[in-house]
């Protein structure tokens, strides 16, 4: 098994976009949330190396969903995917911790890229 | 409150490129709507929160929906609720290109709600002051978006 992703986005479209990306690489995604709350018990649940995380989710937002779980996983991998494309976004991303940020629609060689940059600078 | 002229450019550069990038079809600007009474049309909708508050609602003939939603799919799409997922993700994205774009030109911090489909021609609530209105046209189907926001922001 390649290194697990979990996919947090209420749509289900970002979910088959992911995997499809994904398909034949390293990466191969294993748990899938539709909300902020369902994600911390989803990682729970599948203990990924790294969650692509949406901001704009029903309940609590992406910022949100990955405060709670840094706080109980604090090395958690989190890269934040969003179509709030700008400075605030991608600010506050930083501040909770999110080790990357991608923009949708995403591509998938800048997918893998930032999914593997995350690795490097864990090895760095 | 920006020009309004530069509102409707974010909002056409918005379109044209997100329709692009997700389902490959050229929309071409038309002069007025060509969305006609009988079609079968379909209606997206979005409000702003925050510093710049817009409502962004968009017409669509429902094959042009349809073919959308099978691009972004890869596949042909049978279920209406599985295209409603499509299509409001493609809605998504577009608007969040458009709310990303006002709030650099305004620096503000808008964000949009999540996106609401109707079957039909959803009407806006009315809103007084600017109203935007970018009509298109492609092979697939024809398309209109319409931007209501207050004068003063």
């Amino acid at each position: 098994m390649g290194k697990k992703v979990m996919v947090v986005d209420d749509s289900k479209f970002m979910y088959e976009e992911i995997k499809f990306f994904l398909n034949k690489s390293e990466f191969e995604v294993v748990g899938y949330s539709k909300d902020g709350e369902g994600a911390v018990a989803c990682y729970d649940q599948c203990m990924p190396d790294v969650v692509t995380m949406d901001i704009v989710l029903p309940g609590i937002d992406g910022f949100e969903a990955s405060a709670e779980i840094l706080k109980v996983h604090p090395d958690a991998k989190i890269i934040v995917v969003s179509s709030l494309a700008y400075d605030d976004t991608m600010t506050r991303a930083t501040e909770i911790g999110a080790k990357g940020f991608l923009f949708k629609p995403i591509e998938k060689a800048l997918l893998l890229e930032a999914l593997s940059k995350v690795f490097e600078e864990e090895n760095a | 409150m920006e020009s309004e002229i530069d509102i409707q450019k974010i909002l056409d550069d918005a379109v044209r490129d997100i329709t692009k990038r997700l389902a490959g079809i050229d929309l071409e600007r038309a002069p007025s709507s060509l969305l006609e009474e009988d079609d079968d049309i379909a209606s997206l909708y979005t409000a702003t929160t925050g510093s710049f508050q817009i409502k962004v609602v968009c017409h669509a003939q429902t094959r042009l929906l349809r073919y959308i939603a099978e691009k972004m799919a890869r596949r042909p799409v049978e279920d209406s609720e599985m295209e409603e997922v499509y299509v409001k993700e493609y809605f998504n994205i577009l608007c969040g290109h458009v709310i990303s774009k006002i709030n650099r030109l305004t620096n503000g911090s808008a964000r949009i709600g999540i996106p609401e489909y109707y079957r039909g021609f959803y009407v806006v609530d009315d809103c007084p002051g600017g109203m935007l209105e970018v009509s298109y046209k492609s092979i697939a189907g024809n398309f209109q978006v319409e931007g209501r926001y207050p004068e003063k922001q």
